[in-house]
């Protein structure tokens, strides 16, 4: 592949060699690849690692990765995981993560940090009130009493407003109305327009080739391929290899 | 008591009956003066827009939760107050947004001990041998309706989120319900898994009655045969998919510019 879209040398993330076990179980087996400032999607099965690839990048979980993960030129395997958050990197959790007693509005205002660090419009409090104006009707609720899909609209604003390079979402469109999910894709197309750099784990294959042209796709824990957008969602073949619930041949 | 317990023969009373259901949070009304009948065999789907008090309904209808208001038949008797477990017992089974699973144990464990639940109620030192086998199998057979089998033996607390949502449908299956209620079974699942479950619950036995909440339009719409739209802890609309694919409040409020009539 080559970087077209990125004219400098260094990649924004370039991720090599990495590997993560849980307990002896092998989750990730030398996985590498790079981007710019641009959006990618992570597609695949269930259990094929996508989130692990995820935790793995923002220092969580496995605690054993190894390998090399380089953010903006600086080496983030081994670093904790709120120092990975502030070189810029936000992230949107599968699972939402909330804190039960906290209002939505103290969610907002615990995780903004000003700037935009893309030269676009910076991300604040009331512009995540207008992407979701159902947040700005519940900013007086705490995170237990939010429905599922008002979590996950939470979890993403949270990650805004920390007003990232780069955004790292696990499944961003769960438990989200079709509506909403519009709404989403219009505004991940637009922040990428803006330079914001984009890692999406998606399952809703929609969203995924709607937000990225590139499109990885996992399979036990390694990246079987590199695709496009285009060729994924036209190819059954492709789908019914990589997503399809058949078994996969074994090597 | 002196009378027998009435046994409900009209075939016309539907499985489902809620008159004036409605449940507060302290200041938040979440559901209001539902009014909803869901005959027998029937596939049901009900959507909404976020916080729309879908998953409030089903807590209600459950049991998870009282109402505040109103009144709830299942197969024509009152269960307005009756336990949860007690609805489980008579048939009611569903799913959660969020899996509720013993992490510790096994896929086929989990599997097992649903059975269980509503079969027996607890756990006995001793089980027949035959009678254990054949729960075993009925969960191993459940787990290859989700296409989990492959992971039958391995804890469930190593597995992917999306696959914690395939063995809490597969224990929703397993307990063999009457009544199966699943909240977005599609969320988490590849397209590949989207379109087993589509075809699983296209194929479910009509003695199965069948009420959904997805926002996976491809399978909602596919699947349902009438839809209860909900905003605002309110039933808005109610239609075949082909009326709510043609109406434009549906769209306003939350299919959005897509799923217009094909």
């Amino acid at each position: 592949m080559n970087s077209a879209g990125t004219p400098d040398a260094t990649p924004l993330l370039e991720v090599d060699a990495l590997d993560a076990f849980y307990g002896s179980a092998r989750a990730l087996e030398g996985v590498s690849f790079s981007m710019g400032r641009e959006s990618i999607a992570i597609v695949g099965r269930n259990g094929m690692g996508k989130t692990t690839l995820c935790n793995a990048i923002m220092g969580i979980s496995p605690p054993n990765a190894s390998g090399s993960v380089r953010f903006e030129g600086h080496e983030l395997v081994g670093g904790s995981s709120h120092k990975i958050a502030r070189r810029g990197i936000g992230y949107v959790p599968q699972g939402r993560r909330l804190f039960p007693s906290l209002t939505v509005d103290e969610h907002l205002r615990m995780a903004a940090r000003g700037g935009s660090a893309n030269g676009g419009e910076s991300w604040t409090k009331s512009r995540v009130y207008e992407l979701f104006p159902r947040l700005a009707e519940r900013k007086r609720n705490g995170g237990a009493q939010l429905s599922g899909g008002e979590q996950q609209m939470l979890a993403i604003g949270r990650a805004l407003v920390t007003n990232p390079s780069l955004l790292v979402m696990d499944e961003p469109s769960e438990g989200l109305a079709p509506r909403i999910i519009e709404t989403l894709i219009e505004t991940f197309k637009q922040l990428e327009q803006e330079g914001l750099a984009i890692l999406l784990i998606e399952q809703n294959l929609g969203v995924a080739t709607e937000v990225a042209e590139r499109q990885l796709v996992m399979v036990a824990g390694e990246i079987a391929t590199e695709t496009t957008a285009e060729v994924l969602i036209t190819d059954a073949e492709l789908q019914r290899r990589y997503l399809g619930v058949e078994p996969l041949a074994h090597e | 008591m002196s009378e027998a317990a009435p046994i409900p023969v009209e075939s016309a009373a539907p499985t489902l009956r809620l008159r004036g259901v409605g449940r507060r949070f302290g200041g938040l009304q979440a559901v209001r003066e539902v009014d909803l009948d869901v005959a027998q065999g029937e596939r049901r789907a009900v959507l909404g827009p976020n916080g729309a008090g879908k998953t409030t309904l089903f807590n209600l209808v459950a049991g998870d939760i009282p109402v505040s208001s109103g009144s709830i038949e299942l197969f024509g008797r009152d269960v307005t107050t009756t336990p949860s477990r007690e609805r489980a017992r008579q048939g009611l089974a569903r799913t959660y947004q969020q899996s509720r699973l013993f992490l510790g144990l096994t896929v086929e464990d989990n599997i097992y001990l649903s059975i269980i639940g509503v079969e027996g109620g607890r756990l006995r030192p001793v089980m027949l041998p035959a009678r254990e086998r054949e729960m075993r199998e009925r969960a191993r057979e459940a787990a290859g309706r989700v296409a989990i089998s492959g992971k039958l033996g391995e804890l469930v607390g190593s597995l992917s989120h999306g696959e914690h949502r395939q063995v809490a449908l597969a224990m929703a299956l397993a307990a063999e319900p009457t009544v199966l209620m699943l909240d977005e079974p599609a969320s988490g699942l590849s397209r590949g898994e989207r379109g087993l479950l589509s075809d699983l619950l296209l194929g479910l036995d009509r003695s199965i009655t069948l009420i959904l909440i997805e926002h996976d339009m491809d399978i909602a719409l596919k699947v349902a045969e009438r839809v209860t739209m909900m905003h605002d802890g309110r039933v808005i609309v109610e239609g075949t998919p082909a009326e709510i694919r043609a109406n434009e409040t549906v769209h306003d409020l939350y299919l959005g510019r897509g799923h217009r009539d094909e």
